[in-house]
C-alpha cells in the first residue's frame, strides 16, 4: 500500500510538472506559517494476534508551507502530541505478561507534506495533498512490583501516519472555501515492551497498523484579513479526528 | 504573494473539545464454555421467623413458642426492617425438626433459613467444586461435615487465572506415586501411559488411593458436571507407581520413574512424597529431569520438621509447603529455608479411590498434607506452560515463586522459612501484570 500512496503522488507531481512545464514560474521564497492542533482517534490492529484497539492522540505543530512552484508547496511539520491506546494493552507474550495501562504518552512529532492545486474549473479545484507524519515516543520505564520481588519494564512505542488526500474544493463563497474527498489513511508502528524482573528477562516487539484504509476528509477554509486563514478539517470512516489550523501567508 | 520583514509569532489557544475519555477494559478470554453459577448456604445456626399479623410486634412470642416445642434458643431479636424474628440456636439444635414444629403453628406465618446468595460468577459445573476452597473461597462452607468455612481469597486465583488458561491436552504431568485409579470417572479421560516400577509392568493402578487423589487435584476433567475441577483442565496425567500399597518405595525405584517420565517429554512431575535422606541416587535423578527441562514439583512433608528429599534439592525442585484455608501456614508443615511457595493442603477436596471398595469409582472426600499442596503446584506450572510453551523450567519454577503472595508478610514479610514467597496466585502468575 505504501508503493502505490507513493506512485500516485508521483503521477500526479510528474504529470503536473511537465503538462505545465513552460508556466512554471518560481517565486521569491514565498512561504505560509500557522499553527494546527489535531484530535485524532484511529482504529489500529496489532499484527500478530490481531488484537484491536484504538490509538488515540492529540497533536499541536507548527507548519511551515514553502511554495516550490506556483501548483506545488512543500510543508514542514514539528510539534507535540499527546498519546495512548484506549484501552489497557495486554502483553502476553513475554514471561510475565503485562497490562499497559492507558496513561497518555508524550513525544515529538515530524512530517512533511506536499500540496498541489493541479485543476481548476470555474469555482471548483482539486487539490491533492499527501501527508507522513512520524511520532517518535518517549522510553518508559515502569516498575513491576511483585508481593515479594520486583524489577522494571520498559516501554518504547513509535508510529507513523501517512495520508493521501483528494480533495474538491468550493470557491463559490466570498471568504469560506468548503472541501470534501476521499483519503487513504496509512498507519504503522511498533510498541517494544522488555521485561527485568530478578533473573527473569524478556522483550516483545509488537507492529501494528491501522484498521480501515479509506476514509473521507472535509472541512472549511476560512481567510480573514488580508493573509490569514483558518482551517477546520474532519476526517471520517477509516478514523474521527478533528484538526483546526491557524496560518498566516508571508 | 506579499513578503513581510517581521515574523509575527502567532499565539492560539487550543481546546481540544474531545475528552480523552476511560473506557472498560477488553480482556481476552479462552472462550471457554463455563456457566454461571449461584451458590446457595445459609447462615448457620439461625432461623428467621415470620410471626402471623396481629402478633408480629410482640418479641416474647416466639421465644415462648420455641420453649413449648422443647427447644433450647441461645436468642431471638426482631430484625428492625423487616420485622420478622431471628432465632439464634445452638449447635446441637435440630434444626430440621425445629423448622418442622414451626411450619404447623398456626401463629407463625413462615419460618426460613437465612440463606446466603452469592454474585454470580463464571466457575467449572463441578458437582464437588464448592468444596474446593483452594480454587475459589468467597468463605463457604467446604467442609459441611465438619462446619468448616474459610476466608474469602484464601485461595490461589484459580478463577482469574483461568481466564488467561485452562491447559492445553499435550501437556502431562507426570504423578510419581502409588499409582492412579485411571478408571476413576473423573479421571478416565485425562490418562496417557505410564508405568508401574513397583511390579515392572504398564499397568500404574493405584492400590493406596494417594495417588488418585493427588492427580485429581492437578488435572482433574473439570467443568463436566461430576466431581472436581483440577487445576489444569485439560492436560493430560501420566501415572508412574514407585510406591507400592503401603506407600512405601525405595529410591533406586523412585529415581527409575524420575527418569522414566523425562525420557517421555513430560513437562511437570508431581513428587507429592519424601525421604529423610540425601543421595546420589535420587539427586541424579531429579539433575536428570532438571536438565531436559522438566519442572519438578515436590512436597515438603508433614512432620514440622526441616524439608525432605527431593523437595529439599533446592536446585532442581520447587518445594511446596501448605497453606490452609484461612492462608496461614499448617502447623505439620515441615519448613526451611528450601521452602519455596505454599498452597493449600490442609482439607482439601479430590478424588477417592479406596482399594478395599475397588468398583466405587464415584468417590470423593477430603484430605491433608502437603503431598495435596503440590499438585496445586504441577497444575499451575501446566496451565503456564500451555499459554507460554517457550519458557524454560527455570523461568516457569522463578515465575511461580515470584508471583506468590506473601500472605504472611506480617509477621514475616518477604522471603520466609515457613511459607517461602507465599501463596502461589494463578491470576498473577497467568493474567497480565497491570504497570502502574
Amino acid at each position: 500500500m505504501k508503493k502505490l500512496f507513493f506512485l500516485v503522488f508521483l503521477l500526479i507531481f510528474w504529470f503536473q510538472l511537465f503538462s505545465a512545464e513552460k508556466e512554471i514560474t518560481v517565486n521569491d521564497l514565498d512561504f505560509t506559517t500557522g499553527l494546527r492542533a489535531s484530535y485524532c482517534d484511529t482504529k489500529i490492529v496489532f499484527s500478530d494476534d490481531e488484537i484491536e484497539t484504538s490509538l488515540i492522540y492529540m497533536v499541536l505543530a507548527l507548519e511551515v508551507d514553502f511554495d516550490i512552484v506556483d501548483f506545488l508547496s512543500i510543508g514542514v511539520i514539528a510539534g507535540y502530541n499527546w498519546s495512548r491506546f484506549e484501552n489497557p494493552l495486554s502483553i502476553t507474550s513475554l514471561p510475565l505478561s503485562l497490562e499497559i495501562e492507558e496513561r497518555a504518552n508524550r513525544s515529538m512529532v515530524f512530517g512533511l507534506n506536499l500540496k498541489s492545486e493541479f485543476f481548476s474549473s470555474g469555482d471548483f479545484s482539486i487539490f491533492a495533498k499527501a501527508e507522513f507524519i512520524y511520532f517518535k515516543l518517549f522510553k518508559q520505564e515502569r516498575e513491576v512490583n511483585l508481593s515479594v520481588v520486583s524489577g522494571s519494564a520498559t516501554i518504547q512505542h513509535w508510529f507513523y501516519r501517512a495520508t493521501l488526500d483528494l480533495i474538491l474544493k468550493y470557491h463559490g463563497f466570498q471568504a469560506i472555501v468548503p472541501f470534501l474527498g476521499p483519503q487513504v489513511n496509512i498507519i504503522g508502528g511498533e510498541l517494544k515492551v522488555t521485561e527485568d524482573i530478578e533473573d527473569i528477562t524478556g522483550e516483545e516487539e509488537l507492529t501494528h497498523h491501522q484498521k480501515n484504509l479509506f476514509g473521507m476528509v472535509g472541512g472549511i477554509l476560512y481567510d480573514f484579513g488580508r493573509d490569514w486563514q483558518a482551517s477546520l478539517e474532519v476526517n471520517l470512516f477509516s478514523q474521527l479526528s478533528i484538526t483546526i489550523g491557524i496560518f498566516y501567508q508571508f | 504573494m506579499q513578503k513581510k520583514s517581521v515574523f509575527i509569532i502567532l499565539s492560539f489557544l487550543f481546546i481540544f473539545s474531545m475528552p480523552f475519555s476511560r473506557s472498560t477494559p477488553n480482556r481476552y478470554h479462552n472462550g471457554i464454555p463455563i456457566q454461571s453459577l449461584k451458590r446457595e448456604c445459609s447462615i448457620p445456626n439461625q432461623i428467621i421467623l415470620k410471626v402471623i399479623q396481629e402478633y408480629s410486634g410482640k418479641k416474647l412470642i416466639p421465644r415462648l413458642l420455641l420453649h413449648q416445642y422443647g427447644f433450647d434458643i441461645k436468642a431471638v431479636r426482631r430484625h428492625h426492617i423487616t420485622d420478622y424474628f431471628i432465632v439464634e440456636t445452638f449447635n446441637d439444635c435440630d434444626t430440621e425438626n425445629l423448622i418442622k414444629n414451626l411450619k404447623a403453628d398456626p401463629l407463625i406465618s413462615d419460618v426460613s433459613l437465612n440463606y446466603i446468595a452469592s454474585i454470580t460468577v463464571d466457575r467449572p459445573n463441578d458437582t464437588f467444586f464448592q468444596f474446593q476452597y483452594a480454587l475459589y473461597n468467597y468463605g463457604q462452607v467446604y467442609y459441611p461435615t465438619q462446619n468448616k468455612m474459610g476466608n474469602r481469597g484464601s485461595d490461589i486465583k484459580a478463577l482469574d487465572g483461568w481466564d488467561w488458561s485452562i491447559g492445553n491436552e499435550d501437556v502431562v504431568i507426570a504423578i510419581l506415586d502409588t499409582g492412579v485409579a485411571v478408571d476413576h470417572e473423573d479421571l478416565i479421560n485425562k490418562m496417557v501411559p505410564g508405568y508401574n516400577f513397583i511390579d515392572d509392568s504398564v499397568d500404574a493402578y493405584d492400590d493406596n488411593g494417594h495417588g488418585t487423589f493427588v492427580a485429581s487435584i492437578a488435572a482433574a476433567d473439570t467443568n463436566n458436571s461430576t466431581g472436581v475441577a483440577g487445576v489444569s483442565w485439560n492436560c493430560k496425567i501420566m501415572p508412574v507407581k514407585v510406591f507400592d500399597s503401603q506407600g512405601l518405595g525405595d529410591y533406586l525405584t523412585i529415581a527409575s520413574g524420575i527418569r522414566f517420565a523425562a525420557d517421555r517429554e513430560v513437562k511437570i512431575l508431581n513428587l507429592s512424597f519424601g525421604g529423610e535422606s540425601d543421595s546420589f541416587i535420587l539427586r541424579d535423578a531429579c539433575r536428570y529431569a532438571y536438565d531436559r527441562g522438566c519442572v519438578l514439583v515436590a512436597a515438603t512433608g508433614n512432620d514440622a520438621s526441616q524439608v525432605l528429599y527431593p523437595a529439599r534439592y533446592d536446585s532442581y525442585c520447587i518445594a511446596v509447603g501448605a497453606s490452609d484455608a484461612y492462608d496461614e501456614i499448617a502447623d505439620w508443615s515441615n519448613y526451611g529455608q528450601e521452602v519455596d511457595v505454599v498452597a493449600p493442603g490442609v482439607d482439601v477436596f479430590g478424588a477417592i479411590f479406596s482399594p478395599s471398595e475397588p468398583g466405587n469409582l464415584q468417590l470423593y472426600g477430603w484430605g491433608s498434607g502437603t503431598s495435596f499442596a503440590a499438585p496445586h503446584v504441577a497444575g499451575a506450572a501446566a496451565l503456564l506452560i500451555s499459554y507460554k510453551s517457550d519458557l524454560t523450567n527455570s523461568q516457569i519454577m522463578n515465575l511461580i515463586k515470584y508471583t506468590a503472595d506473601d500472605v504472611n508478610d506480617f509477621v514475616y514479610p518477604g522471603v520466609d522459612v515457613y511459607m517461602g514467597y507465599g501463596r502461589i496466585n494463578l491470576n498473577t502468575l497467568l493474567g497480565p501484570f497491570p504497570l502502574n
